[in-house]
């Protein structure tokens, strides 16, 4: 097994109104997964997030990065976020620097590296995103999925051991959004270890077999794609649907009574081709 | 992107000058001002303002319409301002308004043609730096000058930002017109403050959530950027030399022009 990478405990949240956000969430990640966690708007994904780099403090619980208990101190602090690196899901809340070759480096500036390192860090990762010949633009000068991977790239140049991204494909053309998705694929396949939020039910067998279902600030259910999919207690409670490819099969199912091979329903395109070759 | 296009901004990054040292624009341009004001005819001033116009308009290469706009509502002043001046000048009388004694002297007309040509040459020199210097350069100076980081970190942040709440304020507005909104003039007054209003509660929600985003990447209450700044020995030879050449030539005509004006003293 591999080791625990980041840890959450027991973690509670209530707004400073006393609603509670986060009731109660257990999670571990080991390093060099890919997680998704699955939920509708408002189950405290954005909160939830918060917590990994000490951004918001719990109510209660405890937040363990590599083995150690996150404290709220200065220093501490700078540590986690070296460590775990949030993207934003507005890349306009994130950028703020003149250019996007000053954003980049606005994260490796401040863990005190040597201006050296900071360019080379900031070309390197301008390069991953390949937004490299706009590293002098200005932020307001680019498109959506630009300044989303500027904002990932933005991140990725203090070489955090986990990236949290929240809705990284939200507001993103198909082109774009799958675009993204293969890009944390291949820095997962490099060893990153990446854990994403997203309703996006049709992209997320794709990219991950590792799903965790939150509503209203609780984890419901843990599992890879087959076993969450095929919970429809699960996916009803929390708002989601079966990927397009899936209700396909499912309509085979419940209407004709027909199914195929496997395990529960094949649920992305490549899955759906397999299954249906050999029948056709 | 789109209502970018036509901005300062956007000219600032797609001129031709956009690369070059920001050391020799700003000595240039600064250059260029403290002359315009030394001079004592209104002819040097229209010299400076012809060449910043033709290093404008032929070697930055902004377009003329754009220059135009930039500077009509400096030129409009400027106008203003002479009329006044011709008016209220001491010396012989050339045409009496008839009324309290006032009217066009020599004096006045001399004095509104020098402030006018002053404000020509000091406009466009002034424009000839931030028609083709991009903005993250001017505070990579500001950096060099040692203005406090507070400033400067103030005014990359306020940079940023306005270009952020245009667009915002842009979208609310057009989403109160698609309801009918400024269809007369009360529904004109309410629509604007609750504009004006809402855009307000915006930038504090930004601000909180901005905050949250810098924190993420280990902001500590200073922003350490890194500066994309040119230095002051990277200057090139050849612009030194024409730097020269333009004050030399501009304080022989000082020179030899004296206070040459329209009446002779």
């Amino acid at each position: 097994m591999a080791e625990k990478i980041l840890e959450v405990k027991d973690l509670h949240y209530n707004y400073p109104d006393g609603t509670q956000a986060i009731k109660g969430i257990d999670f571990s990640v080991e390093e060099g997964q890919m997680i998704s966690i699955l939920g509708p708007n408002g189950a405290g994904k954005s909160t939830f997030f918060l917590h990994f780099n000490g951004i918001i403090e719990p109510t209660s619980g405890e937040i363990i990065i590599e083995g150690k208990k996150l404290e709220y101190d200065k220093k501490s602090l700078l540590e986690a976020r070296a460590k775990v690196g949030v993207v934003f899901q507005n890349p306009d809340d994130q950028l703020f620097a003149p250019t996007v070759f000053e954003d980049v480096a606005f994260g490796p500036m401040n863990m005190g590296l040597p201006e050296e390192e900071v360019k080379q860090r900031v070309e390197e990762a301008l390069e991953v995103v390949g937004m490299s010949e706009y590293s002098h633009k200005a932020p307001h000068h680019l498109s959506g999925g630009q300044k989303k991977r500027v904002a990932i790239a933005g991140i990725l140049s203090m070489r955090p051991k986990v990236m949290v991204l929240d809705e990284p494909t939200s507001g993103l053309d198909p082109n774009g959004a799958s675009a993204i998705m293969q890009l944390l694929y291949d820095l997962n396949a490099e060893g990153m270890t990446i854990i994403v939020s997203t309703h996006d039910v049709d992209l997320v067998p794709m990219y991950s077999d590792n799903i965790n279902v939150l509503r209203k600030g609780k984890i419901l259910k843990k599992g890879n794609c087959r076993e969450v999919f095929s919970d429809k207690e699960v996916i009803d409670q929390a708002d989601l649907r079966l990927p397009w490819v899936g209700q396909i099969f499912e309509h085979f199912d419940l209407k004709d009574g027909r199914t195929f091979d496997g395990e529960g329903y094949p649920l992305t395109v490549r899955d759906a081709y397999e299954t249906l070759k050999n029948e056709l | 992107m789109s209502i970018f296009e036509d901005t300062l901004d956007h000219y600032t990054m797609h001129n031709e000058l956009t690369e070059n040292n920001i050391y020799s624009k700003l000595i240039f341009a600064l250059l260029a001002i403290l002359l315009n004001l030394i001079t004592g005819s209104p002819i040097v001033p229209l010299i400076i303002f012809l060449i910043c116009s033709f290093l404008i308009l032929f070697v930055a290469k902004i377009p003329l319409r754009f220059y135009v706009t930039f500077m009509a509502i400096p030129i409009g002043f400027a106008v203003l301002s002479g009329i006044f001046l011709a008016f209220l000048g001491t010396g012989e009388q050339i045409w009496s308004l008839g009324f309290f004694g006032i009217g066009l002297t020599k004096g006045g007309i001399n004095q509104a043609l020098l402030v006018f040509a002053r404000v020509l040459g000091g406009v466009a020199a002034l424009g000839f730096l931030i028609l083709t210097t991009p903005m993250n350069r001017i505070f990579a100076v500001f950096h060099d000058l040692h203005v406090p980081a507070i400033i400067t970190d103030l005014a990359i942040l306020m940079y940023r930002y306005i270009f952020l709440f245009l667009d915002v304020t842009a979208t609310m507005y057009n989403s109160q017109r698609t309801r009918l909104g400024y269809h007369n003039y009360m529904s004109w007054m309410n629509c604007l403050a609750s504009l004006a209003g809402m855009v307000f509660i915006r930038t504090w929600e930004q601000g909180e959530i901005s905050y949250k985003a810098l924190a993420s990447r280990g902001y500590n209450g200073r922003l350490n950027m890194i500066r994309e700044g040119d230095s002051i020995s990277d200057m090139s030879i050849k612009d030194w030399l024409l730097i020269i050449i333009f004050v030399v030539v501009i304080a022989v005509a000082i020179y030899c022009l004296g206070t040459a004006n329209l009446y002779p003293v």
